[in-house]
């Protein structure tokens, strides 16, 4: 049973107003308030998204991330703990190789590499979160939403 | 498939085999055995079974051995171990699977054709017993791979799309692949791959795996050749071991004692780039 | 502390694939693909790796058993076998041989074929067996015996990867035939086309040049239509014509009526489409039709193939490597089944009873005289053991309360029969009403041979001792026919049933198990030096010249209408394979799928209100089943889909028995059915 879903192409929906659904792993000891991080988001963006707490960005797993392309958002946002800052000691560090190699991996299979985020977040500096989570909301508004593309038809060899 | 060195790498295999046989120090030599047209994985205990040792045909044999020793606990095993087979080995002595003191190695070195095969860089192990070592293999870029990365990322995705749509999920490649051998396999939870579709679930299915490979491939190739559909899953998994290296400097299968980056921190384990750079 | 590995033959489907049995420490551990074999070449699919699964299942049956009162109870082998043998002996006495009915089994090896049509032919004295390949290629083993001679695959799956143009029709090749699949995506990738024809939208069709969805039910008014563009555009092979066919006037007149517009208005295809299918593959070098079910289970099935056959010799496609008509055969041994003649109307190698000749040949071998008029078919032995004329059905390893059209007459049928003899491995519907049950072996634990899709001749290997008190199929038949006294039987082992088959198959007399040994043969291979026959027909076709036969379409014989508004059809999944009794006993497989869901295009979805897994009732005029559905455009608008592997949502509870009236197959594509929500009702 083929599940592909025809997608337009991607330059058209760039003139469409489009509003981004994102994934948000967020960790418990940073940011304790699911509402906290709710309200970096432009609202129309966090009515479409999901929020989950993580208690530690350790645990997130490349499983979650895939995931949730699969499921059709449009991108991950995943913030913890400044380095040195983890409750766990050094959970995010963990964290940050596996979500740069995840980067690396989706960019290989065709993910823009600005649909996952991965921020390091200190609570007390709310500027910079929201300019991070802005810059990122913004960078996936115009490249448009992830979808399964049309199987591609290679040229014939003639 | 045979060059003019096979008679003599096949008498130095059978002769070390022979020898490990003799000396009472294993149950066993698990290595492949031809019958006719035939190679397939064998057990061999006595002398006169050696005359069927095989020096043709591949096979990860290493799985082979991990489900053996785990059914045997007390028992040593001697096995046939080309390059690729002892890196399997030394990642499953890593992870824990198989307690490296009750095995014995008989080292098989490859040939250049058989290296050219599986486009192998390092197509010997540590010690050879049969064989010659050629040394470490260069290789041009693979053209399909080439071509893939040369594309925009969303023809790239299209790409990928219609690679792996060819899927059937027979779970060949993880069946095939001696160190994807865990008791809950991830890829049967309907949790992360909806069960019961063909093509499955993309990008789950094979991104999930590559993932959790990633630090432990060592590029056998055993899952291209599993996969009846033709999905270019060796050439994949080397980007991908590419990017391991470029990372956190590492390259699974070389050393017992180096551990996987993804599970140590910065002072362990450093990474090259930055997290700015994410 | 032992290791070991078996090499045999997958007992699923009709690929074929090479596997080891991975035996440690006695007990089946795993299978893996043999590297070395042609079709598996170091790979298999889901259902090949779970192979082992099912063998040492808690629900294999261990002993015989035996119907007191309403209940089966366990018995012993003497008690069983004695009861069996005197039962038969009073209705063959009392109502005539042809009071009583064999069906055989396809899953089973070629020696126990033979054996069974044997017990069945020399010692109860009738031509009544037949199995499951009535429901499936009847057709295609009728069509292609008229119009070539031989009613096999034409070409070999490994020479499919050097075609340069397929053609894919009524077959979902990626989910039931996953290595021929494999080579028809090779073959893309060194640039052949690719044409899939298919009324629904299946994996195969992404990748395909061009796909074409005609209407259900309309196969032989397109494939004319292909031929009449052929012909008027000139593109047919008139050298091929002249020095290998016969009748092409008759066909020129026949498909002249079939102008792209007449098509169109049948099938629904554009003219622009099917041109541009005929024209790839009229004009490529090396074009194959690849076929199953789709083409061949309908009333009209037999006028498929045939329409199929003359596309191929019209355009010179048939003889040559990547080429030719393959019908892709389902079960791991139906070719083999077929092979060994038993059918109602053939001996081995389809040698036909009726030819005084060929059964005289049989007669001297055997010792004993045989019966001249064949017999009857699978779903007319049913018929008759409703309407009381055959009195005793011997059933080995098939399951017809589910793979039958029409159940619920099927169950009557059954219950009415004074003695129902079942031989299984497992406990099945078919096995609860029987008076007699046998356990039998499965593949790891017989020696054997199998005959996969392209004539390949295979052995299987014993791995492990028969579980339980079962035993071999051919031991059983051997047994039965010694108490009933008669010798014929006694074989000492299945190499000697092999030995004595091939002495008596032109087409099989040079295969033999030291030969197999090496390597499997292809079919014809008719003595010690023939290394077997790839592909058939390459100089000319078995009846010489092929012949022409033109056929004019026909719609099936249910329609929808007011009442019965949607069309179902029916077919398989990839990940259990038929009646289920060793796939849904395999955890791997079930896990993948445990229930059956209804597809249901999400057009017609909404009309309904029906949502992704809501409940639904299909109904048609034959019963009704409940199931959940399942939202896809895999299906268009229309029609809905049913796989008929699940005994709780038997599709074949609505399917139509109407027959082809030639092959006898049921029409179990097309009928017509109304589907409707159940709302759950509220508990006060």
């Amino acid at each position: 049973m083929t599940t592909h879903i025809e997608a337009e192409d991607e330059l058209v929906l760039k003139r469409q107003p489009f509003v981004p659904s994102l994934a948000v792993f967020h960790c418990r000891w940073c940011l304790p308030e699911t509402d906290l991080v709710r309200s970096f988001l432009p609202p129309e963006v966090a009515e479409c998204s999901t929020f989950i707490t993580l208690n530690c960005t350790a645990r997130m797993e490349a499983e979650f991330a895939i995931k949730a392309f699969s499921e059709g958002f449009d991108g991950v946002l995943v913030l913890g703990c400044e380095i040195g800052e983890c409750h766990f000691r050094t959970g995010n560090h963990q964290a940050v190789k596996r979500l740069a190699l995840l980067k690396k991996m989706m960019s290989l299979c065709g993910v823009y590499p600005a649909r996952l985020g991965f921020f390091w977040i200190s609570p007390y500096d709310e500027e910079a979160i929201r300019e991070n989570v802005g810059s990122m909301v913004h960078g996936i508004s115009s490249v448009g939403p992830f979808k399964y593309g049309k199987t591609w038809i290679r040229p014939r060899p003639r | 498939m045979d060059s003019p060195k096979t008679p003599v790498r096949k008498r130095e295999l059978r002769d070390s085999a022979g020898l490990l046989i003799g000396s009472g120090q294993v149950a066993g030599v698990l290595g492949l055995r031809r019958i006719s047209d035939h190679v397939e994985p064998y057990f061999f205990r006595t002398m006169e079974e050696l005359e069927n040792l095989s020096v043709n045909g591949k096979y990860p044999i290493a799985g082979v051995a991990r489900r053996l020793m785990v059914r045997w606990p007390d028992e040593a095993l001697g096995i046939v171990a080309r390059g690729c087979d002892e890196r399997h080995l030394i990642e499953l002595v890593k992870k824990g699977s198989i307690a490296g003191d009750r095995l014995r190695l008989i080292g098989l070195a490859c040939t250049r054709e058989e290296a050219d095969e599986c486009r192998c860089e390092r197509p010997f192990p540590t010690r050879v017993n049969a064989g010659e070592r050629i040394g470490l293999c260069e290789y041009p870029p693979d053209a399909e791979m080439e071509m893939m990365l040369d594309m925009e990322i969303w023809d790239r995705r299209r790409y990928w799309t219609d690679v792996f749509s060819r899927c059937i999920k027979c779970y060949g490649c993880r069946n095939s692949c001696p160190l994807c051998n865990c008791d809950d396999c991830r890829l049967e939870e309907s949790r992360w791959v909806r069960v019961g579709e063909i093509p499955p679930e993309f990008p789950s299915f094979h991104l999930i795996r590559a993932f959790h490979l990633a630090d432990k491939c060592v590029g056998c190739g055993a899952c291209e050749r599993a996969c009846p559909m033709g999905i270019p899953l060796r050439e994949f998994h080397r980007l991908i071991r590419e990017e391991v290296k470029s990372l956190f400097d590492y390259e699974a299968g070389l050393a017992i004692d180096e551990k996987s980056p993804l599970i140590t921190d910065f002072e362990q384990g450093p990474m090259k780039v930055t997290p700015d750079g994410l | 502390m032992d290791y070991e590995t078996v090499m045999s033959v997958c007992p699923y489907c009709g690929c074929g694939c090479g596997l080891y049995l991975e035996l440690i420490d006695g007990h089946l551990a795993g299978t893996m693909p043999s590297c070395t074999h042609p079709i598996s070449r170091g790979a298999l699919c889901i259902k090949g790796w779970s192979a082992h699964e099912f063998v040492e299942s808690e629900d294999r049956l261990r002993k015989p058993l035996w119907k007191r009162g309403a209940n089966l109870e366990s018995t012993d082998w003497d008690t069983a076998l004695y009861f069996t043998a005197e039962r038969l002996k009073y209705i063959a006495d009392n109502y005539g041989p042809d009071s009583i009915g064999f069906l055989s089994s396809a899953k089973c090896t070629n020696e126990e074929n033979y054996a069974f049509m044997k017990f069945a032919r020399s010692v109860v004295g009738t031509n009544n067996i037949d199995h499951c390949a009535r429901l499936c290629h009847a057709p295609t083993v009728a069509a292609l015996a008229r119009s070539f001679g031989s009613g096999a695959m034409t070409n070999s799956v490994p020479d499919i990867e050097q075609s340069s143009c397929i053609l894919v029709t009524g077959s979902n090749t990626s989910e039931n035939h996953p290595m021929v699949a494999a080579r028809v995506l090779a073959a893309r990738e060194n640039g052949a086309y690719v044409v899939v024809v298919d009324p629904r939208r299946i994996h195969l069709a992404e990748y395909a040049d061009l796909f074409v969805q005609p209407r259900l039910g309309t196969d032989v008014a397109w494939i004319n239509g292909m031929m009449n563009i052929i012909i008027e555009e000139g593109w047919h092979n008139n050298d091929f014509i002249i020095r290998r066919t016969e009748q092409f006037e008759e066909l020129k007149a026949c498909v002249a009526t079939y102008t792209p517009d007449v098509v169109r208005d049948v099938t629904g295809v554009e003219p622009g489409l099917l041109r541009l299918a005929a024209r790839m593959y009229a004009l490529s070098s090396n074009s194959a039709i690849l076929y199953t079910m789709g083409i061949t289970e309908h009333t009209t099935g037999t006028d498929n193939v045939l329409a199929l056959a003359n596309l191929a010799m019209l355009t010179g496609q048939v003889g040559k490597p990547g080429s030719g008509i393959n019908p892709l055969r389902g079960q791991n041994n139906v070719q083999g089944a077929c092979d060994m003649g038993a059918l109602p109307d053939v001996l081995t190698g389809y040698q036909k009873v009726d030819d005084d000749e060929a059964r005289g040949k049989f007669e001297e071998a055997w010792g004993t005289a045989l019966p001249r008029e064949p017999g009857l078919t699978v779903v007319e032995l049913i018929d008759a053991a409703a309407s009381g004329s055959i009195k005793a059905l011997y059933i080995i390893g098939e399951n017809p309360m589910l793979s039958d059209p029409d159940i619920n007459h099927v169950r009557e049928a059954l219950s009415s029969l004074e003695l129902l003899v079942v031989q299984d491995i497992f406990m099945n519907p078919t096995a609860e009403l029987a008076t007699v049950v046998f356990p039998a072996c499965s593949f790891a634990e017989k020696e054997g041979t199998f005959t996969s899709t392209d004539r390949r001749v295979q052995k299987i290997r014993k791995a492990i001792e028969p579980v339980g008190d079962s035993k071999p199929d051919w031991e059983i038949i051997k047994l039965l026919a010694q108490i009933m006294g008669s010798p014929g039987l006694d074989f000492a082992g299945p190499e000697e049933i092999f030995d004595e088959m091939a002495s008596l198959t032109p087409t099989y007399a040079g295969i033999n198990y030291s030969r197999l040994e090496r390597s499997s043969l292809q079919w014809p291979c008719r003595d010690e030096k023939d290394p077997g026959t790839p592909i058939l027909h390459r100089e000319s076709f078995t009846r010489g010249r092929g012949v022409f036969v033109p056929v004019e379409w026909r719609p099936p014989a249910e329609v929808v209408d007011e009442e019965y508004p949607l069309y179902l059809t029916t077919g398989r999944v990839h990940f259990h394979y038929h009646t289920g009794t060793m796939s849904r006993r395999s955890p791997t497989l079930n896990r993948e799928m445990s229930s059956a869901a209804v597809d249901v295009n999400p057009e017609d979805a909404e009309d309904l209100g029906v949502e992704e897994n809501d409940l639904v009732k299909v109904s048609s005029r034959r019963g009704e089943v409940k199931i959940r559905a399942r939202l896809t455009r895999m299906v268009p608008p229309g029609t809905v889909f049913i796989p008929f592997n699940f005994q709780e949502s038997a599709a074949n509870a609505l399917t139509n028995p109407a027959r082809d009236p030639v092959s006898k197959i049921p029409e179990f594509k097309v009928c017509a059915v109304r589907m409707e929500k159940v709302t759950p009702r509220v508990v006060r």
